[in-house]
């Protein structure tokens, strides 16, 4: 009887082990991006934080996974035909993708519309009514933006180009407390975005999001992805893929990081007014409504 | 990167410089846009009622008083108003007509109430308060409109406004109408006269030239007839043939430059003249002194000798009447009168032309990350003619320079000092300090404290008065031989008076201690408040009575609130209330200090085109009056086609039978009218 269980106990043993063995080989993992420091720092980072099981390579051809950064290494990653992670891609391109059925997804570029609404309501607790502009590129689709129930009411503005953008501000400032800015580089380009800020502006409405370009450019707060953020989530995506050959559902990053204007914030008598503050605030608040 | 002058500024009036409300050295009210069509105001003044502490209603027929902690019911004098950073306070007769001040409600974008003397930003007669008046800026409206409406009492009100925004900017020109007939009628079986027509111009061009420099030109102007009450005065030794009508003109053009060096240093250069013409016409019949009745005997009250008599007895009516018979002078006039054969007639004015030119230059410099300073220079000259007033013409040259450094010094403090140096060619040199205290206690959480001293300086009437009224025009024959009948030509009524020119300035010293916070839906602001006013010009200074005094004293301690409450995006509460005791050693400086009042206001947009709104007002009480009234409006907005249309309903209901401040200004009839407005 002894011996009948330490041979079963051996055998037990040895399955772990070979199961161990078969359910973690390496994996080699290739980043594809447009030259620039940024790649590089983010490719550094990767090799880093990559589990034991999981390695960078140089190039493509060796690799059992790409990593594309941006839309245009992304389009060009589709070509290998190989299970893909797009990372800062934009919504529209990496839907576009899933329909033409690529083992692919993506980290959107850009941060969750409930996340910007719930960093509005945190710093901005007396607003009631927030616009939302969205260009037919924007990362948020108008259905978000309508579905959206919470204590602040949401009103779409759409707009088709950046030629209706101030028509659009014009006719509707009045009746918000603020306006929110999706990630969206063909509708908010350098001059849309002065216009946007300063139209806002004059009218005494914050303008949030939609990134840490705009804040420093003028914009109250914004939660962004950082790169930090985004090699986090690249990692742990490519941990889940590695562990089930699934990628899961193209989203945004789920950890988002916090910047504020501290001067704007301080114009517009905003209850945080540094970054440190506001993102404790936000963690205390929880849950985004 | 914005440049730091195009950046938001929560408040811009209390230190002329840029800051959120809770580092404001004052408490600040602001009504903005959204307020102001909630509340269903037609005129521009009456949204004023909505500040703590504040007076807005017409004492005077149709001329509406507007002031802070008031005092005397027709006192204008101790409030600055600033429409687009322009003074509108007049220098003549020291007052602010809201009349004829050239903008529409509809024009106006925002308006903030610097509460508490703000001298040391704005110089002299920024003494109980500042109220700035921002217009819409051309480049924020999207649409072309046209507004009427019409209803009881002979409303009957015009607006229309293009809009074109061009490459660089944009230009917005607005015209407007509006008319009432004042008062309910009739009071104690006569007529009253209050009736009133305005018709105004405001325009406005805007260029970016670049991203460092815009110009902006205003220009615009009023016409205004108000009909006007008679003069108790001369109704007692005349027969009126018509009522007075005052007559006024306004004029003005404005050119403003912004200039930003750098992100922490910026210039704003601001020049504009106005020209403000005011001519009362009346003609009267005046009573023969010793039948009572119409004759020519009453030319006597334009001869020369009755106006000897009334300089040799002091300027006394009473005591020159008592000596009229025992004069030969007087009497051989009367007799000589008597020859004529004809009811003695004249028609008189009262005018007064006012003309400012002002060059301001303000430069804002951020000295450190937690150092900011607003400094400038002023110039500023004024003119003032009036035959009747000044005998003449009168100038006024001021210099004026001014700063205000706001301090972080530590993270939750922000300290602000300000000071204001002015001389004048009246009153002299004088500096009004200002120093306040701001404390984030916690975020949201804000404690102040402010002290400040102001001064009003006296204006050119109270210091060059020299009041003679002609006869413009006599009834025959007087007219034909004034000289023999009248003894001097022209004539001249027989009441003059002159200022002694020795007036020291009002001066004012405040501190308020109060708390400003946001917290879940609400915003409130508190303050509690004392001011002492000393040296003042209390007494009456008309026609019939020239008491020349610096001796009034005004003493104000109170409590001031406002809350707003958002519970939700279709609500909108918001409560003012004041609790003041007003002790002075005048008793006329205490007709309009209401020792309690408020008002409430809730407005509901209970559907995407319906919305209601309902007002409330108390003042208790204005001269032994309590002022009592409930507002309603309905608005319904839809769309037809490329146009939008907003129908408004809207009626001001009083809730109690007294008067308004003074018996003659009755109001029982509710008040209603009905718009619409077609925006393409």
């Amino acid at each position: 009887m002894r011996s009948q269980h330490g041979h079963i106990l051996v055998f037990l043993l040895l399955l772990a082990t070979a199961g161990g063995a078969l359910s973690a080989p390496t994996q080699t993992v290739h980043v594809l991006a447009e030259p620039s420091p940024f790649k590089d720092v983010f490719v550094l980072s990767l090799a880093q934080d990559l589990p034991a099981n999981l390695r960078v390579v140089d190039e493509p051809d060796a690799a059992d996974l790409l990593v594309a950064l941006g839309d245009v290494a992304f389009t060009r990653a589709m070509d290998h035909e190989k299970p893909l992670l797009g990372v800062h891609v934009s919504r529209a391109l990496s839907e576009k993708a899933a329909r033409l059925g690529c083992q692919c997804a993506a980290i959107w570029a850009g941060v969750s519309l409930a996340n910007q609404v719930q960093l509005v309501h945190t710093i901005m607790p007396l607003a009631r009514r927030i616009g939302v502009v969205l260009g037919p590129d924007s990362v948020w689709p108008p259905e978000v933006v309508r579905g959206f129930r919470g204590p602040i009411k949401l009103e779409l503005l759409s707009v088709k180009d950046t030629r209706a953008l101030g028509d659009t501000l014009r006719e509707n400032l009045n009746h918000l407390d603020a306006i929110v800015l999706p990630v969206d580089d063909s509708l908010l380009g350098p001059d849309a975005a002065k216009l946007v800020l300063l139209t806002s502006y004059r009218q005494r409405r914050p303008v949030f999001g939609p990134d840490l370009t705009f804040v420093n450019a003028g914009s109250v707060a914004s939660y962004y992805a950082s790169g930090s953020d985004l090699v986090s989530e690249a990692v742990q995506r490519l941990r889940v893929f590695a562990d089930t050959g699934e990628w899961g559902a193209s989203a945004f990053v789920s950890r988002p990081s916090v910047v504020v204007n501290e001067h704007v914030a301080s114009s517009f008598d905003m209850h945080y007014r540094e970054s440190g503050a506001l993102e404790d605030a936000l963690n205390n608040a929880g849950e985004a409504p | 990167m914005m440049e730091p002058a195009q950046q938001p500024a929560m408040v811009l009036t209390p230190a002329r410089v840029s800051q959120p409300q809770s580092e404001a050295p004052a408490s600040v009210t602001v009504i903005d846009r959204t307020l102001i069509e909630a509340s269903g105001a037609r005129e521009l003044y009456e949204v004023l009622k909505l500040v703590p502490g504040m007076t807005a209603v017409k004492v005077d027929g149709n001329v509406p008083s507007v002031a802070y902690h008031p005092t005397q019911a027709r006192d204008q004098r101790r409030m600055l108003v600033l429409l687009d950073g322009r003074s509108q306070y007049q220098p003549g007769l020291s007052r602010v007509s809201w009349n004829a001040m050239p903008v529409d409600i509809r024009d106006v974008e925002r308006i903030e109430v610097t509460r508490g003397p703000a001298a040391a930003a704005y110089g002299a007669n920024a003494f109980s308060a500042v109220i700035n008046i921002i217009t819409r800026d051309p480049r924020d409206i999207s649409k072309s409109g046209v507004t009427v409406q019409g209803g009881n009492n002979g409303i009957r009100d015009a607006h229309l406004v293009g809009v074109r925004q061009l490459e660089n900017g944009a230009l917005r020109a607005s015209v407007s109408s509006r008319g009432d007939n004042g008062y309910d009628e009739p009071f104690e079986g006569e007529t009253l006269p209050d009736g009133k027509r305005i018709d105004t111009l405001n325009t406005e061009w805007v260029w970016d030239a670049d991203a460092r420099n815009t110009f902006t030109v205003q220009a615009g102007g009023s016409r205004s007839r108000l009909e006007r009450q008679q003069e108790a005065g001369v109704a007692d030794i005349g027969e009126y043939q018509g009522d007075p009508v005052q007559k006024g003109e306004r004029a003005f053009v404005s050119l403003q430059w912004q200039h930003s060096f750098s992100r922490t240093h910026q210039l704003q250069v601001h020049t504009y003249g106005q020209y403000n013409q005011e001519i009362t016409d009346f003609e009267v019949c005046y009573l023969d002194p010793v039948t009572g009745q119409t004759g020519p005997g009453g030319g006597l009250f334009f001869s020369q000798e009755l106006r000897d008599l009334y300089l040799q007895n002091g300027s006394d009516m009473a005591a020159t009447f008592a000596a009229f018979p025992s004069d030969a002078d007087a009497t051989n006039r009367y007799l000589t009168l008597q020859g004529a054969g004809a009811p003695f007639c004249a028609g008189s004015e009262l005018d007064i032309q006012e003309v400012r030119y002002d060059l301001e230059i303000q430069d804002t410099l951020q000295l450190t990350r937690w150092a900011r300073l607003v400094s400038g220079a002023e110039i500023r000259h004024d003119r003032v003619q009036s035959d009747s007033y000044l005998g003449g013409t009168q100038d006024n040259i001021s210099y004026r320079f001014f700063g205000n450094l706001a301090l972080d010094v530590l993270d939750p403090v922000t300290v602000n000092l300000g000071g204001y140096w002015e001389r004048d060619q009246i009153s002299g040199d004088h500096f009004s300090p200002r120093a306040g205290v701001n404390w984030r206690v916690l975020p949201g959480h804000h404690l102040r404290y402010v002290y400040s001293e102001a001064l009003r300086t006296p204006d050119i009437y109270e210091e060059r008065a020299n009041i003679n009224i002609q006869a413009q025009t006599l009834s025959p024959p007087f007219a034909s031989n004034t000289q023999a009948l009248l003894g001097w030509a022209p004539a001249y009524f027989f009441v003059t008076q002159q200022s002694p020119g020795t007036f020291e300035p009002e001066r004012i010293r405040s501190w308020e201690a109060g708390y400003y916070g946001q917290f879940s839906a609400l915003e409130l602001d508190v303050r509690y408040f004392q001011e002492t006013l000393t040296d003042l010009l209390s007494t009456a200074l008309n026609p019939f009575e020239f008491e020349p005094s610096n001796d009034g004293r005004v003493n104000h301690q109170g409590t001031e609130a406002q809350l707003s409450w958002r519970p939700n995006v279709s609500h909108l509460f918001r409560v003012t209330g004041s609790h003041i005791h007003t002790r002075t050693n005048v008793k006329t400086e205490q007709r309009l200090a209401a020792r309690d009042a408020g008002s409430a206001l809730w407005s509901w947009q209970f559907s995407p085109h319906w919305a209601f709104s309902s007002a409330y007002y108390l003042s208790n009480d204005y001269n032994d009056n309590v002022f009592e009234r409930a507002d309603v409006q309905f608005r319904f907005r839809h769309r037809a086609g490329p146009t939008e249309l907003e129908w408004r309903a809207v009626v001001q209901h009083r809730l109690n039978g007294a008067p308004v401040v003074f018996a003659e200004n009755d109001y029982q009839q509710d008040r209603m009218w009905l718009g619409v407005t077609v925006r393409i």
